[in-house]
């Protein structure tokens, strides 16, 4: 068993894990964050995407144990006061949510993106989520709904060139 | 008249939505992470179930020794087939009783590899893990095959008691073929060879049964599309009533056709639990299961040899399909004749033969997929049609145009195509596709890179009867004393927007608000009747279920309102959330001051809304392809833009343009949805998709060497409605679900060969097969 | 807690501690980005008894000039390869190769150390990093040691042995790297990747390295391709050169006809890009 400091979803976790538990482990079966999903358990398909330190990476390719110290994010840590995250509101506004397994480590792929860049063009955000696969929409209102939020999020920012 | 009755004050309050991209119902849940799918069931004491699957493609079973496996430590209940009454069950069992082969547990013979013969359930994952691996049984190994054409020979092993092992054997005989093809211009043939597949929904199959010893009874959660289906296989195959048993579909994280029937899993976390003395059980399938042991596409060798005059009149289709159908039935008949029965749909043709066979064979089961056998067929024909065409030296829209099927019209198997907006599609893709001025010329972008446009048409079943005596779906909608509405329906929504279609429907009819309405769906014992979510018959079928419902609770209000206020029924209606009158819409009183009323001292009226739906079919003769199967018909055009690279041979779809006569749509945004899906599918399946066997094995299990399209593999799509209005549909609505994948790999195929002059007529179109071809061809 | 077999997990915070580690454990698994190890972990027949991650430790971090050198510390991930000036803008190839890797998560996780370790015969890295004269630190107990990158590949790979850097010369470079996958999807695991580097000054080429992957357990340098292509000779290079050149290293490349045209192919367009720089 490892201790471990963690801070999820601004909160800080003081916990006990076991050495060769999984991070997506430590979210859904310890602490009940079910949100998170997994699919293929090989990090192919991005289901399981949570932020760790800002980065969206793949939690079941990552020890529980790895994150003392960091912060993570999961889809519950999105909404504050039960306000929506704007990605969150324009995921549902665009019609980007079909059978929902595929949305919250979406929706975190791209509010990593969003983070460091806020005027992404639709390239930048079809690579931003080419970790995640979705069987359901084609993708194409999942790239809409984050465009939309890019502008709700920094309504008054000039606009990038294209990189 | 007095109201002391609480008025429901209602936010954001959107009247009249159908028609409306209205949000989702369970968009807010599932965007939070607070939706909940039988992936996340936790129940107190739950137990890890785990299903013992034959390494053999084919082989008797001699012994069956749990014994070992009985005393580890852990272990919980160990079944068998000896626990239970030994009944077969099928999926098409209504129409082809023959097709019943399978047991949920095999103690018989194993006929594929991972064909269930026991479960386990114990503490954890690791202990049921090591109790397989203690349960003993002896295999009489028998000689396999793993190829159709192989397994038809009159020596090949015999899988079930099929003669050669013939599973289904369908035809589909017009008119005098022979005939007609002699007195055409031009004839041609072709073979197309079609892979199989993978559903790849994200989440994999789950099981969590629970039996009550008291009372014994069942409660089943599992990912589903259809819960009344499987509680249909359950009752017959543990002898016990459907109201014993409650199947729940939570949210399920798609489906596609893989999750349509029950599942040996389904059975055996039931049993388990029944065993253990009445804990919970969880069975899961791992991402390597998924692909290896639930279901897999029909691969098909489909033949073709059509006639047309010069003029561009086709003359004659025949054909032949020959169908691998995997170890057991499921589907299949409603696959083959999906391949087969399509083609009238989409053509004026008098003179068709084609003959659908399925074969049995030791690789693991064929199943329904989104489509049916519709996407090989939609592959097969139009990319023949394109060369039919093209022989006659003839436009392939023009040729299209020519022969397409027309509104108000029965085809020559008795389908009554009402609303047909074909050719509309057709023109419409011509116009926003540039074809006129882009086919057939030469439109590189580079030295390297050709740039072409192709065409594929489709029709599609809307509201089918294949599956069952009766097709009914039913409704049931509840308006509380404050206004609140609750909408039962049995229709399972899997990710396609059922739910949020069913309350936009309900809403309407009934003239309130959308925000009004809470759904409770798909639990077998709550919700009325549905036969399941697929063959995109929803919106049609459980569709008009719901508006029905809804204008029965609406009648029964405005009959108590015409009572106290002494004005004729048939002059009122409920609009906008007001009772109004319909010849000059004047106010009558709100829908709140409608429902105190029904409530009130004089009344007391209960308002429960029932409708039901049974879609106007003739019975299909499957001996010979004759009836109209469906209520209601879709159609559509597609014009795929690709960049095929004349060094590499990869190809790149830069623009799909769809054009679909959807009847109305109920919700536009899940409409356009649904098509971009199944375009990003339809490509994934041309392209990139190939689900590979060796010896009956996937040989590609995991999403690393099967590959799904991803975000930078899409095309810029243009989705475009015509707008038929249904007689039929509610609102005029037909549905869409599957159709907008069927022409898609034609479409491509089609653009191909504008690009480089090949024609591709094995999927997938791998960058080797261009080079090959286009090396045969300087050959030339 | 039941996805993965029970081990020990160890997180040093020196480079001397991880040693210590390595040397003293039974079956010591190094974790670095975590995306090879611990999917590969799962279907492995030989478990590890512990696991030693790497994240700790600040000897292996960071990219810095160390003299005529560049230093890249082997914990850098690949996003942080990408988005590096000292990096990305003086090697083109490898920030190209580095944006062809995985996916977006895959590139936030995964690290240089990580991808050259896993000896993966379809990896990009190691063989754009050869191409570009690459030099690798690697630590034991017993000693720590330079070599150059392919020599390190072609030796046999030691468990005791923890890569702490790649040393790589500063100069002004053409580079390159061709990568082909067999569908549109970068994801694939390449069929084939060339990577390329030359000094391009007024006489010519000079210097030039071609190194190709996937088609043996290790980057291949190809030799005869280096004759062709010096000084202004290879304005006037045809087709039909390239491909003698090529099959001279045919017996150690072990290239079939597909890939042998995709290697001509790539030369080719290699040549035009040249003579416009």
């Amino acid at each position: 068993m490892k201790k471990i400091k963690v801070e999820i979803n601004k909160k800080l976790h003081e916990l006990e894990v076991c050495d060769s538990e999984l991070l997506i482990e430590l979210l859904r079966d310890r602490l009940g964050f079910l949100g998170t999903k997994y699919s293929c358990l090989e990090g192919d398909c991005g289901v399981c995407t949570v932020l760790v330190n800002g980065k969206n990476v793949l939690s079941c390719l990552m020890l529980a144990a790895e994150v003392d110290g960091a912060s993570v994010t999961t889809i519950e840590g999105l909404a504050e006061n039960g306000v929506l995250h704007p990605l969150q509101e324009a995921f549902i506004d665009k019609g980007a949510v079909q059978c929902g397994f595929c949305t919250p480590g979406m929706i975190l792929a791209a509010k990593a993106l969003l983070d460091q860049n806020p005027h992404p063009t639709d390239e930048q955000i079809e690579r931003a989520i080419d970790g995640n696969l979705c069987r359901c929409t084609g993708y194409v209102k999942i790239v809409e709904a984050v465009k939309d939020a890019s502008k709700k999020i920094n309504p008054n920012d000039q606009i990038s060139i294209s990189k | 008249m007095e109201i002391n009755h609480q008025i429901n004050m209602i936010k954001n309050k959107t009247v009249s939505p159908v028609g409306k991209s209205v949000p989702r119902i369970d968009a807010k849940a599932k965007v939070t992470g607070e939706a909940v799918y039988a992936f996340d069931l936790k129940l107190p004491g739950m137990l890890v179930g785990k299903m013992l699957r034959s390494p053999h493609a084919h082989a008797k079973i001699l012994k069956i020794d749990t014994s070992r496996a009985e005393k580890l430590p852990g272990v919980r209940a160990i079944v068998t087939a000896e626990d239970a009454p030994k009944i077969k069950f099928g999926s098409n069992e209504y129409f082809f009783p023959y097709t019943v082969d399978q047991y949920p547990l095999e103690f018989e013979k194993v006929r594929y590899i991972g064909d269930e013969i026991a479960a386990v359930a114990a503490v954890d994952e690791e202990t049921a893990q090591k109790a397989l691996a203690l349960i003993d049984v002896e295999y009489e190994i028998l000689p396999a095959v793993f190829e159709a054409t192989q397994a038809m020979r009159p020596k090949a092993s015999q899988i079930h008691t099929a003669m050669n092992n013939i599973g289904v054997m369908m035809p589909f005989n017009f008119g005098d073929c022979d005939k007609a093809l002699a007195e055409s211009d031009y004839v041609r043939e072709d073979i197309f060879t079609l892979p199989s597949a993978a559903h790849a929904a994200l989440e994999p199959h789950v099981s969590v049964g629970r039996y009550e010893v008291s009372t014994q009874r069942i409660t089943l959660w599992t990912s589903t599309q259809a819960p009344f289906k499987v509680r249909e296989a359950m009752a017959k195959t543990l002898k016990m009533e459907a109201a014993d048993i409650r199947v729940i579909k939570l949210n399920v994280g798609g489906g596609f056709g893989g999750k349509l029937e029950m599942f040996p899993m389904d059975f055996a976390a039931c049993l388990l639990s029944k065993k253990s003395g009445g804990v919970p059980v969880k069975i899961c399938c791992t991402r390597e299961e998924e692909f290896s042991f639930t279901r897999r596409k029909h691969p098909m060798i489909y033949k073709l040899k059509s006639g047309v005059k010069k003029d561009g009149t086709l003359t004659a289709i025949t054909g032949e399909v020959i169908a691998d159908g995997g170890a057991y039935c499921s589907y299949g008949p409603t696959v083959v004749a999906a391949a087969i029965m399509r083609i009238s749909m989409v053509y004026k043709i008098t003179n068709i033969r084609l003959m659908g066979f399925r074969i049995y064979t030791n690789n693991p089961i064929s199943g329904a997929i989104r489509g049916f056998g519709g996407v090989q067929s939609g592959f097969a024909v139009e990319s023949h049609m394109d060369m039919l065409a093209r022989g006659i030296n003839m436009d392939p829209a023009e040729f299209r145009l020519k022969n397409a099927t027309d509104p108000n019209m029965t085809t020559i198997n008795k389908l009554i195509l009402s609303s047909n907006g074909l050719k509309d599609c057709i023109k419409k893709a011509v116009e926003a596709s540039q074809w006129k001025q882009r086919y057939g010329k030469k439109k590189d972008k580079s030295d390297d890179i050709a740039v072409g446009i192709g065409m594929g048409v489709a029709a599609d079943v809307m509201g089918s009867k294949m599956y069952k005596a009766h097709e009914s779906a039913g409704t049931i909608i509840k308006v509380e004393e404050d206004g609140s509405i609750y909408l039962f329906t049995g229709a399972a929504d899997t990710g396609q927007g059922s739910d949020t279609a069913m309350a936009q429907i309900a809403a309407q009819e009934l003239g309130v608000a959308y925000e009004r309405i809470r759904v409770k769906a798909a639990d077998t014992e709550i919700t009325p009747f549905d036969t399941g979510s697929f063959a995109s018959r929803v919106t049609f079928i459980s569709g008009n279920a719901t508006k029905n419902a809804a204008f029965d609770a609406k009648g029964q209000i405005l009959d108590i309102i015409a009572k106290e206020m002494k004005l004729d029924k048939n002059d009122l209606d409920i609009r906008d959330e007001q009772v109004v009158k319909k010849a000059n819409s004047s106010f009558v009183m709100t829908f709140d001051q409608a429902i105190a009323l029904c409530y009130s001292f004089n009344y007391g009226h209960l308002l429960i809304g029932r409708g039901n739906y049974n879609p106007k079919t003739t019975p299909v003769d499957f001996r010979t392809g004759e009836g109209n199967v469906s209520g209601s018909y879709g159609f559509e055009a597609q014009v795929a833009e690709v960049e095929v690279n004349r060094k590499t041979g990869q190809v790149k779809v830069v623009k799909m343009i769809d054009v679909h006569d959807i009847g109305y749509p109920i919700n536009p945004s899940s409409v356009h949805g649904q098509i971009e899906g199944s375009i990003v599918m339809g490509i994934g399946y041309t392209l990139y998709e190939d689900l590979k066997f060796k010896e009956g094995r996937v040989v590609n299990p995991s999403f690393s060497k099967y590959h799904l399209p991803r975000s930078t593999n899409i095309p810029k799509i243009e989705s475009i409605f015509i707008e038929t209005h249904d007689p039929q549909g509610p609102f005029g609505a037909k549905g869409m679900g599957e159709a907008s994948l069927l022409p898609t790999a034609a479409a491509i195929a089609n653009a191909i060969h504008d690009a480089v002059g090949v024609q591709i007529k094995d999927l997938p179109i791998t960058p080797e097969k261009i080079l090959k071809a286009l090396k045969e061809k300087k050959a030339d | 807690m039941s996805i993965l077999k029970d081990f020990k997990f160890h997180s040093p915070d020196s480079l001397s501690q991880a040693l210590e580690l390595l040397d003293k454990t039974r079956a010591p698994l190094l974790l670095a980005g975590g995306t090879f190890a611990l999917n590969t972990l799962k279907k492995s027949s030989k478990y590890p008894s512990d696991v030693i991650s790497l994240k700790k430790i600040p000897e292996l971090k960071g990219i810095k000039v160390k003299g005529k050198e560049l230093w890249i510390g082997s914990m850098t991930c690949i996003d942080e390869l990408i988005g590096s000036k000292l990096t990305g803008d003086t090697f083109p190839s490898l920030k190209d190769a580095a944006l062809k890797l995985g996916t977006t998560p895959i590139r936030n996780m995964a690290t240089i150390g990580g991808n050259i370790a896993s000896r993966f015969y379809w990896v990009d890295l190691s063989a754009v990093l050869i191409s570009l004269g690459a030099r690798v630190e690697a630590a034991s107990l017993e000693e720590k040691r330079i070599v150059d990158l392919d020599k390190f590949l072609a030796e046999k790979s030691s468990k005791k042995v923890i890569i702490t850097g790649i040393l790589l010369p500063q100069e002004e470079r053409c580079s390159y790297y061709f990568r082909h996958t067999r569908t549109v999807q970068e994801v694939d695991v390449p069929t084939l990747g060339l990577a390329f580097s030359c000094i391009k000054g007024k006489e010519g080429l000079s210097d030039v390295r071609a190194v190709v992957n996937t088609t043996l357990s290790f980057p291949v340098i190809l030799k005869g391709i280096v004759s062709i292509l010096k000084n202004s000779e290879y304005k006037n290079v045809k087709v039909s050169d390239i491909r003698e050149a090529i099959l001279k290293d045919a017996e150690s490349t072990k290239l079939d006809e597909h890939r042998l045209a995709l290697l001509v192919q790539d030369l080719e367009k290699l040549i035009e890009l040249l003579k416009a720089v």
